[in-house]
C-alpha cells in the first residue's frame, strides 16, 4: 500500500471509529523485518518475509494510560508485579531498582502507564475484552501501510517530518538532565526529557500515536532470534520461550533502538519506567 | 532459652521450650481457604547453620539470634490443591504458568519446558490433598492475601520449622534420616524416589512411600504441630534473598531485605537429598519460577 492509499483508507473509515480509542486495520499482507539498505539491522530482524493476516483487527490508537489502568485496578483489585516486588526499575543514568515505584507513581493520568510487566499488560487487555497485539500485528500497525521505511516516521534521520514532531525519544531535551549525553537523536528536541502524555505527537498513516518512542510496548509473542524463518500466515511467534517481545523503543532510546524493525526480548516479569503497552482486539464490544 | 511474655492459651502455658515437650498446639480453621493454622508462640531462637554442620554453606552464616516478637498463625500444612482451586475459582486469577502456557517438568536430573503444564496439570500425579505445586512467588503471595494473610518471613519460617528444638541439623532433629522413633517424618528423595530416579542422591535406607508429593499432613508434625516443614515441597517465603543477609545488623529482626531479584525458598522437597533438607538450608529462585517441587504455606493474619 502506498502512503496515499493508506491515508485514503484511514479517511474512509467512519469518523466514529477514527476518533475512537481503537483503529481498525483490515486483513492485509506486508513485508516484515529488516528493510533493504538498512545496515543497522540485527540478526533477529532477518530474513525480511511476507506476513499475511487472514482477518482484520483493531489496535489501540495510543498506549494505555495511567487513567485507563486505574479503571482496571479499581474494578478488579488487580496488583501488579511491581507492587508485589516493592520496587521497579528506573533509568537514572544507569538502571537501578527504586523502592515503592509503581504504575500510579506518575501524577498525570494521561501519561502512558509504565512499571507494568507482561503479565500486568496481558491481564489489562483481557479485562478490557482484548489482547496484546502479536509482534506481526504490531509491526504492520507501526508501518502504517508504508512499505520499506526504516522508521515509523519514514526514512528521515529524525522524527521531525514536514515541521511536525512524530515521537518522544532520547533527544536534545534530555540535555537538561544530562548535558553531556551521547547517543541521542541529535538535532531534534521533542520537549519531553522523559514520558509524554499519549497522543501529543502526530500519528502515523493509520492514525496511531507513539508507535515509535514514549514507551516500549509488550507484544503477545515469545521472543527468539530466529522467529522470522518460520513466519507466514497469522504468525503467533515461537512456543515456550523465556522472553516476551518488546517493540517501538522508548523516551530512553536513541537512533539505534528506534528503527521500526528493531526487536527486543525480555523476561515477562520486567517492569520499568520505559515499558508499557497497547491492546489489540478482534471485535469492538 | 528466652521465653518473653509467655502467652496463656487454653489454660496451658505456651513457652517455646514448654510447647516443645507438652500440650497440643492451638489450631484454628481459616474459613476462607478451609485450612488449619497453628498458633506459633513468640520467642527467640538461633537462626542459621548449627555448629558442626559440615554441609552448611556461607549464606547460612553467621548463626545469629532472632527475636520473634509476636505469636503468629502459620499453616499447619502446605497449601493444598483443593484450597488453591478455591482461590482460583473465587479470584479468577490465572497463575504465572497458566499465562506463560508452559512450565517445568522433571526429566531425570534435568528440568524440561512443557506446554500446558500448570498447577492444574502439574506433570506429576497429585490429588486434592497434595500440596499445590507449579506456583510462582506471585501466585503464592496472591493466595495468602486472598486468604487473609501473607507469606511467612524467612526468619519466621526457620523458627517455625525448628519447632523449639535448639541446635538441630534437621527439622526432625539430628537423626541422619527422617525416620525417628519408628515413624517417618518427611517426604524426601528416598528409596521410593530412587526406584524412578536412579541417578539421584538420596536418604539411603529410608522409604517414605512416595516418589512425588505426598498428601499434606501424612507425616509426623514437629513440636509446634506443623507438618512437612522438611520435605514434600519447597516453600516460598516473603523475603528477598541476600547471601550476606545474616551478617547485616537487621538480621536480628524478621524483616528481609528491601530490594532483591530472587525470593527465598525453604524446607526442601520430595526430590531433595540430605544436604537440602537441613533446616538452615537457604534456596532461592526468580519470583516467576514455578516447579513441580515448589509450593508454600501462609501466615493467617485476619482478625488480628
Amino acid at each position: 500500500m502506498t502512503r496515499a492509499a493508506a491515508m485514503l483508507l484511514a479517511a474512509l473509515l467512519p469518523a466514529s471509529l477514527r476518533a475512537a480509542d481503537y483503529v481498525y486495520l483490515p486483513a492485509a499482507t506486508f513485508e516484515m523485518g529488516c528493510v533493504p539498505r538498512d545496515t543497522a539491522c540485527h540478526k533477529d530482524e532477518h530474513p525480511r518475509h511476507t506476513v499475511a493476516f487472514s482477518a482484520g483487527f483493531w489496535i489501540g490508537r495510543t498506549e494505555v494510560t495511567v487513567d485507563d489502568f486505574r479503571a482496571f485496578v479499581t474494578a478488579t483489585g488487580y496488583r501488579t508485579l511491581a507492587e508485589s516486588d516493592g520496587w521497579s526499575y528506573v533509568v537514572e543514568r544507569r538502571i537501578l531498582q527504586k523502592p515503592r515505584l509503581k504504575w500510579d507513581s506518575a501524577a498525570d493520568g494521561k501519561l502512558p502507564v509504565a512499571h507494568v510487566s507482561w503479565y500486568d499488560a496481558a491481564s489489562y487487555c483481557a479485562w478490557s475484552g482484548g489482547r496484546l497485539p502479536t509482534e506481526a500485528e504490531w509491526e504492520y500497525a507501526a508501518r502504517g501501510g508504508i512499505a520499506g521505511a526504516r522508521h515509523v516516521w519514514g526514512d528521515a534521520a529524525t522524527p521531525l517530518v514536514g515541521g511536525r514532531k512524530l515521537a518522544n525519544v532520547w533527544d536534545e531535551s534530555v540535555k537538561t538532565s544530562y548535558p553531556n549525553e551521547k547517543g541521542i537523536v541529535a538535532g531534534y528536541d521533542d520537549g519531553y526529557p522523559r514520558l509524554a502524555p499519549v497522543g501529543r505527537f502526530a500519528p502515523n498513516a493509520f492514525g496511531l500515536h507513539d508507535m515509535a518512542g514514549n514507551l516500549m510496548e509488550w507484544c503477545a509473542d515469545w521472543y527468539n532470534t530466529f522467529t522470522y524463518a518460520a513466519s507466514g500466515q497469522d504468525p503467533q511467534g515461537p512456543p515456550m520461550a523465556g522472553e516476551r517481545v518488546l517493540r517501538g523503543g522508548s523516551w530512553n532510546d536513541g537512533p539505534d533502538y528506534l528503527r521500526l524493525s528493531d526487536r527486543f526480548g525480555y523476561m515477562p516479569s520486567l517492569h520499568s519506567d520505559s515499558i508499557g503497552f497497547r491492546c489489540a482486539r478482534n471485535v469492538l464490544p | 532459652m528466652k521465653t518473653p511474655g509467655i502467652p496463656r492459651l487454653a489454660g496451658v502455658a505456651l513457652g517455646v521450650s514448654i510447647v516443645a515437650s507438652c500440650g497440643p498446639a492451638k489450631v484454628e480453621t481459616n474459613a476462607k481457604d478451609g485450612l488449619a493454622y497453628v498458633l506459633v508462640p513468640a520467642g527467640t531462637f538461633q537462626m542459621g547453620a548449627v555448629p558442626n554442620d559440615a554441609d552448611a554453606v556461607g549464606d547460612e552464616r553467621p548463626r545469629h539470634t532472632v527475636h520473634i516478637e509476636r505469636p503468629f498463625r502459620l499453616g499447619r500444612t502446605e497449601v493444598t490443591v483443593a484450597a488453591f482451586r478455591r482461590f482460583a475459582e473465587a479470584s479468577g486469577r490465572r497463575t504465572t504458568a497458566e499465562m506463560d502456557a508452559w512450565s517445568w517438568v522433571v526429566n531425570g536430573s534435568e528440568l524440561d519446558k512443557k506446554e500446558g503444564v500448570s498447577w492444574r496439570a502439574p506433570g506429576i500425579e497429585q490429588g486434592d490433598a497434595h500440596p499445590v505445586v507449579q506456583v510462582s512467588w506471585y501466585d503464592a503471595e496472591a493466595y495468602c492475601a486472598w486468604a487473609g494473610g501473607r507469606l511467612p518471613s524467612e526468619a519466621e519460617w526457620e523458627y517455625a520449622a525448628r519447632g523449639g528444638l535448639e541446635g538441630k541439623k534437621y527439622a526432625w532433629g539430628d537423626d541422619t534420616t527422617p525416620h525417628v522413633n519408628g515413624r517417618p517424618h518427611a517426604n524426601v528423595a528416598d528409596e521410593s524416589a530412587r526406584r524412578v530416579f536412579s541417578g539421584w542422591t538420596h536418604f539411603a535406607g529410608y522409604d517414605d512411600g512416595h516418589v512425588y508429593t505426598a498428601p499434606v499432613g501424612a507425616f509426623e508434625p514437629n513440636s509446634f504441630g506443623l507438618h512437612d516443614m522438611a520435605g514434600n515441597v519447597w516453600e516460598w517465603t516473603a523475603d528477598w534473598y541476600d547471601d550476606n543477609q545474616y551478617a547485616s545488623p537487621a538480621a536480628a529482626g524478621t524483616a528481609g531485605p528491601e530490594l532483591g531479584v530472587h525470593r527465598v525458598l525453604r524446607g526442601g522437597a520430595w526430590s531433595d537429598d540430605p544436604s537440602h533438607l537441613r533446616v538452615s538450608m537457604r534456596n532461592k529462585d526468580a519470583a516467576v519460577r514455578r516447579l513441580p517441587t515448589t509450593g508454600f504455606r501462609c501466615v493467617w493474619e485476619a482478625g488480628r
